[in-house]
């Protein structure tokens, strides 16, 4: 890190980055605890004046008093953005919990052994994810039409993993290189095997990566749109962004749909500034 | 205050094996990496193989048939006037999410590697827009551009610079609209990478380069960059994968309008496939997005190191130790 004599510059560049990152999330905030007819106002509110919550609520399922105290009813398309939330918290918690059982041990062998054709798999695996997903989005579909995992849960949960595995794999295999290898030497001296050392010694030891890899998967699935939207759209297997779509689709209100979004991009918020915290430690760069 | 910490390399690591083991550390690595690899070939190289095929076949989904026309959905769209314009389209929209984002990343890496008091919440703060999904990053700047609720056309008005409501989302600026949209969430992932190498660069080597009367752009280029060349040619690939086969962003945003102002190629395969039901047509050009995305990255990768590239690689591991 270095220091500079152009203090003021330095902070005007930083307050015009603030402002370019957080303002369009600001936005969408303040629409969501506005009523609709707050939004057209002249000038503009860049506050909501009538501050409510009354989207949040019917988006529940709950009534609201209106601006003038009228009575607003629950929003219509409220059910399957609640069974979206739902859907999406199930899935993005296995496709979590799958990609580390998976990634993880493969992680570590390229992180911490040598082997012949080390390179090479590493950017096999990194590689399997460069195509487009619209051009496997038919094979999918096909597929799943044929062993009855088209519109559920656990077929998205499988589309997810071909994404997350990889990456998690990639960004581990550099965490396990930079932990440092004499607690593991001790432990196979004590006459630990490896698989023991592993579970035992390099696991504990590695938790903070271990929790980014997590927190990245769930996010990954979370956000997940396309596939979702091809496969789960109008079954019960919904989840979020298939079921914001349809709203944002019908005839909705602005109001209400910023709403909508703020629920599904908070988690998503959290996870991100979560993540961000352990990225630092991660060798994501340059894993070999 | 988080610091980024040099990412480690190979040197801190020592692999050689040392206790007792019942198997050799190489069976071990082939016995933990074969089921991923499994994973993969049944989840990535079937469904491409799958994809390959049908784009050899005209297919009827109505009456079941497949019909095999070999190269025939290959030469259809390379003769086909609306691929054309979705290449252009695709092509155009790459070359501005690509320019905006990785200079808002060299931009916003080399700023947060400044001293400065409120460093470490910016730090925090800059992610945000990466951990949101494309799909939301539609929706936000949706209501941004919007000509009734938009906050930029609410500012101009207000600022009196405007007495009418600007169509940002009209046929002649919706892509580069959407491009600002898009290197406004895929930026961020940039910075982090770049900043990461940043804290590396010895500050000797910039009094050097200061004896040596380099100006601020010198300094940049010469002593800088070398230093940011992995990371950036990585978050360009990733940038360029990204803005090629945009999706979601597309769909929500403008969803290929005005007209067809915004429908790149995968607009157009998803139209063909999932409205025209011309499966093998569809598979056919998602291939050839797959090719204009494997020519560039090649290109970038020759670009940036060329010849070079063992010795930059060395140099960037010998600024590590």
């Amino acid at each position: 890190m270095r220091t500079t004599g152009k203090r003021p510059v330095t902070m005007l560049l930083a307050a015009i980055l603030a402002v370019w990152t957080l303002m369009p999330i600001y936005w969408i905030l303040n629409m969501s605890f506005m009523h609709n007819r707050e939004l057209i106002a002249v000038p503009t509110h860049v506050y909501p004046h009538q501050p409510t919550l009354s989207n949040y609520v019917r988006l529940f399922g709950g009534t609201a008093a209106g601006p003038t105290g009228e009575k607003l009813l629950p929003i219509g398309q409220g059910p399957q953005i609640r069974q979206g939330l739902v859907n999406s918290l199930v899935v993005a918690a296995w496709t979590s919990l799958a990609t580390l059982l998976i990634a993880l041990p493969a992680a570590y062998c390229f992180g911490r052994l040598d082997f012949r054709g080390k390179t090479p798999l590493l950017f096999a695996i990194i590689a399997s994810r460069s195509y487009p997903p619209l051009a496997v989005m038919i094979p999918f579909y096909a597929f799943f039409q044929a062993v009855g995992l088209h519109g559920t849960r656990t077929g998205l949960v499988i589309i997810n993993l071909t994404a997350t595995v990889p990456t998690v794999v990639w960004i581990m295999s550099g965490y396990f290189g930079s932990l440092p290898a004499t607690l593991e030497r001790a432990a196979r001296i004590d006459g630990l095997t490896r698989l023991q050392a592993f579970t035992r010694v390099i696991l504990p030891l590695a938790r903070p990566g271990v929790v980014a890899g997590a927190l990245l998967s769930f996010l990954m699935s979370w956000n997940e749109f396309a596939f979702a939207w091809v496969l789960t759209a109008g079954s019960k297997a919904v989840t979020f962004p298939p079921a914001l779509s349809t709203m944002f689709f019908q005839i909705s209100w602005p109001a209400e749909m910023a709403a909508a979004s703020v629920i599904g991009l908070l988690p998503a918020a959290l996870l991100g500034y979560l993540f961000q915290k352990r990225m630092q430690t991660l060798n994501i760069v340059d894993p070999l | 205050m988080p610091t980024p910490k040099a990412p480690a390399g190979l040197k801190t690591a020592t692999r050689a094996p040392t206790g007792r083991s019942r198997l050799p550390d190489h069976l071990y690595a082939y016995l933990f990496i074969v089921p991923v690899l499994l994973f993969i070939l049944l989840l990535v190289v079937y469904p491409i193989y799958y994809s390959v095929n049908i784009s050899l076949y005209d297919i009827n989904i109505t009456f079941g048939s497949w019909k095999f026309v070999g190269l025939a959905q290959y030469a259809k769209a390379v003769l086909d006037p609306a691929v054309h314009h979705a290449l252009l389209i695709t092509a155009v929209y790459t070359v501005f999410v690509t320019v905006f984002s990785m200079a808002i990343g060299v931009g916003g890496a080399l700023l947060l590697n400044e001293k400065f008091p409120g460093r470490g919440l910016l730090l925090g703060i800059v992610i945000l827009p990466w951990s949101l999904s494309t799909y939301a990053t539609a929706v936000i700047w949706r209501f941004l551009y919007s000509a009734e609720v938009g906050m930029f056309n609410a500012l101009l008005r207000d600022l009196g610079l405007t007495h009418q409501a600007i169509d940002f989302l009209s046929a002649r600026t919706a892509l580069l609209a959407a491009a600002v949209a898009h290197s406004w969430q895929l930026a961020p992932l940039g910075m982090y990478f770049m900043l990461a190498t940043l804290g590396v660069v010895p500050d000797d080597l910039y009094k050097l380069a200061k004896l040596d009367k380099l100006g601020a752009w010198g300094r940049f280029w010469h002593v800088t960059f070398p230093y940011l060349k992995l990371p950036f040619l990585i978050q360009m690939v990733l940038v360029t994968g990204e803005a090629a086969r945009t999706f979601d962003l597309i769909f929500f945003l403008t969803g290929g309008g005005p007209g067809n102002a915004t429908r790149g190629l995968s607009q157009e395969i998803y139209v063909e496939t999932f409205q025209n039901l011309n499966l093998g047509y569809g598979a056919a050009q998602s291939w050839i997005l797959v090719l204009f995305i494997l020519v560039i990255t090649t290109a970038y990768f020759f670009l940036l190191f060329g010849r070079k590239r063992r010795e930059s690689k060395g140099q960037l591991e010998g600024g590590r130790a």
